[in-house]
């Protein structure tokens, strides 16, 4: 029986990973002000532009550099359409999201036509961390993972430190509560926005990158299968802070695992019931969470200087 | 606000917009390949399409039938046109829209394209219908539905032959009747060689998310299955995947899937969609289309005489990992099934 806790608790945790990278980095997009909808867009580009540079290379940290700069320029997009040209947030940011769609399976198919055998590249391995790994219980759980999710768990710490505890991190928040004030004060609203989108932008590419290079191998159209709108609601969940996002992105991949753990142990309860948590969960803590929850003031507002 | 910036933000938005949705439908009709050929002597090539909602590039159900719809289009001289990723809803519309366009004959690729078809089968009298593994018919609908079962039956009989823990697994897209079918014929399989053998299974509810096919395939490992046969299609691959990394064996689908982990896929179960098809043609081109329910079964190898279109791979690099007597019996089980002395019932509904 412990064996199956662990077994799941550890797949929940890989099944999360895609979806806690985005968050994390759509948090900081959030925070200076830009709702970017186009995450799960930018997760499928990384997830291509990650395995194609680990194909053609060989060499896979080459791979997640190119996974990690291809959902960065989409994202220079969204903030040229948000910040710049201050379209609507919500039409830029699902326009992103078609488009990362759109061009992910049209370079895929022009790179590699149509196949019956899908090309693949090898994963990355579980990397056992000495002494910790033989703990246990725990050292499965978390001590016995590839090295891509040793630095998520990295970034929750440290995305927490940036916003909060760095100069930057305040006039990032600052702009998202407040963008008149901050340029009142000298901080280059735009510019902050920008970066802000386009770090997103990268977190993105390093969750995308995740389900290509660690967990299957290969690339295929929509194989970030939702995980980027799981990413922004884990964002509300967590209130827009990185250490309760984690909690919104690990309590959809528990769910998501148990689901599937469950199933294997046969039960009477039908499969498409249990297929159906891992979503309607969310729905139900967002519909609790939601009167509480304080987004920045400034979201999804595009800012003009010189306007009341 | 300025009137030169709302327009500026509206333009940037329909830029956005256009943009995306171009790529979008460029990457859903990537092949249309709608310019005709004429055929030999029949003045009119015979103008065909194949409709399906799964991807051509997903390395198994859609591509083996667009590869297979190429060679017979060379084949024929056919004027073909081809449509993947067609959603569900619109499975309907599409079907009349050829309909329309004055197509002899539809190929409709997959089980759930087949009550549709006999809705659009009773407006178009003369256009006819045939669903790849679906069930249903009329008088212009035919269906091929292949006794997968069979295939899946050897499959278990070599699964139970060789596993050591005694578990064996599968990872099911759909609980749709065709793949069920598949499942039941796998169970029956490995029941016929050890009666105790336990058979666990999993429906993912996806054919397209190879991350949640992976997870799916590691539970199965982590309650004991040393052997994962799955018919998930995309998803399919991730189950490969987890068989790989914790080297246990799989089993593929549709296609001979051996390429995608040469290590690990000791063999698939194939099937012969350019026969299917091409017996779909010669009838539409002969003029003897009979709207039937056709169930091809096992065949011993690609190209076999016989009506069959199901077959086993071989074994490729891992022939020499299968005992001699192992492939013995496997043998013994493909004639016995082809002569009929083994009868694998077609089950639509899941058993225990």
């Amino acid at each position: 029986m412990i064996d199956f806790i662990i077994g799941i608790v550890a797949s929940g945790i890989r099944m999360s990973t895609p979806s806690l990278f985005a968050a994390l980095g759509e948090n900081i997009a959030e925070r200076s002000g830009v709702l970017n909808l186009g995450v799960e867009g930018m997760m499928l580009i990384g997830a291509f532009a990650g395995f194609i540079g680990t194909f053609v290379t060989g060499n896979v940290i080459i791979g997640i550099l190119f996974a990690v700069s291809g959902p960065m320029v989409m994202a220079a997009l969204m903030a040229f359409l948000s910040v710049s040209l201050r379209t609507n947030q919500l039409v830029a940011g699902l326009a992103i999201w078609l488009l990362g769609v759109g061009l992910a399976a049209l370079l895929y198919r022009l790179t590699f036509g149509v196949v019956t055998v899908a090309p693949t590249v090898p994963t990355i391995p579980p990397l056992d961390i000495p002494f910790l790994s033989s703990i246990p219980v725990l050292g499965p759980i978390i001590f016995h993972h590839d090295a891509m999710i040793y630095l998520a768990f990295l970034l929750i710490p440290l995305t927490h430190i940036f916003l909060f505890k760095t100069n930057i991190g305040l006039k990032i928040r600052t702009v998202g509560e407040n963008p008149k004030q901050a340029d009142t004060l000298g901080v280059n609203v735009n510019r902050i926005r920008y970066m802000s989108v386009i770090i997103g932008g990268a977190f993105a590419g390093l969750g995308g990158s995740y389900i290509a290079l660690v967990t299957t191998g290969s690339f295929s159209e929509d194989i970030a299968a939702g995980q980027g709108w799981i990413a922004l609601a884990a964002v509300i969940f967590g209130r827009w802070r990185p250490f309760w996002i984690v909690l919104g992105a690990f309590v959809y991949g528990m769910v998501n695992a148990t689901a599937l753990g469950l199933q294997t142990k046969g039960t009477t309860i039908p499969f498409q019931f249990l297929l159906m948590l891992p979503y309607l969960l969310p729905i139900a803590i967002l519909a609790v969470m939601y009167k509480k929850s304080v987004a920045p003031a400034a979201l999804a507002t595009p800012y003009k200087r010189g306007e009341r | 606000m300025s009137k030169r910036s709302e327009v500026s933000r509206i333009t940037g938005a329909v830029a956005g917009i256009m943009v995306a949705v171009i790529l979008i439908t460029g990457s859903s009709f990537s092949y249309p390949t709608l310019e005709g050929v004429w055929a030999q002597e029949e003045g009119t090539p015979l103008k065909v399409a194949l409709l399906t909602d799964a991807l051509f590039s997903d390395g198994g159900w859609g591509a083996t039938a667009y590869n297979a719809s190429q060679a017979l289009k060379e084949k024929y001289g056919l004027e073909l046109t081809t449509v993947e990723n067609v959603a569900i809803p619109d499975i309907e519309p599409t079907l009349r829209d050829f309909a329309d366009q004055g197509n002899d004959l539809i190929i409709a690729h997959g089980f759930e394209w087949g009550d549709p078809a006999l809705r659009v089968g009773a407006d178009y009298p003369d256009t006819k219908f045939v669903v790849f593994t679906g069930l249903t018919n009329g008088s212009n609908v035919a269906s091929v539905f292949p006794m997968q079962q069979e295939g899946s039956y050897v499959l278990g009989a070599l699964a139970a032959m060789m596993s050591k823990t005694g578990t064996i697994g599968f990872v099911g897209g759909q609980a749709y009747p065709n793949i069920v079918n598949i499942f039941e014929g796998y169970k029956q399989g490995a029941r016929s060689i050890n009666p105790d053998i336990k058979v666990l299974g999993q429906y993912i509810d996806t054919f397209t998310d190879p991350a949640r096919g992976k997870e799916a395939g590691v539970s199965l490992i982590n309650n004991g299955a040393d052997f994962l046969f799955h018919v998930a299609d995309l998803s399919g691959q991730g189950v490969i995947q987890a068989a790989k990394e914790k080297g246990i064996y799989a089993l593929g689908v549709v296609a001979d899937q051996h390429n995608l982990a040469p290590d690990t896929v000791l063999t698939s179960f194939v099937l012969d969609m350019e026969k299917a098809f091409d017996g779909a043609i010669k009838m539409v081109q002969n003029g003897n289309f009979s709207g039937q329910l056709y169930k091809p079964g096992l065949e011993t190898a690609k190209g076999a005489s016989g009506d069959g279109i199901v077959f086993i791979a071989p074994f490729h690099n891992l022939d020499s990992e299968v005992p001699a007597d192992v492939k013995q019996r496997l043998n013994q089980i493909v004639q016995d099934i082809i002569s009929g002395k083994i009868v694998v019932p077609e089950r639509t509904e899941a058993s225990s």
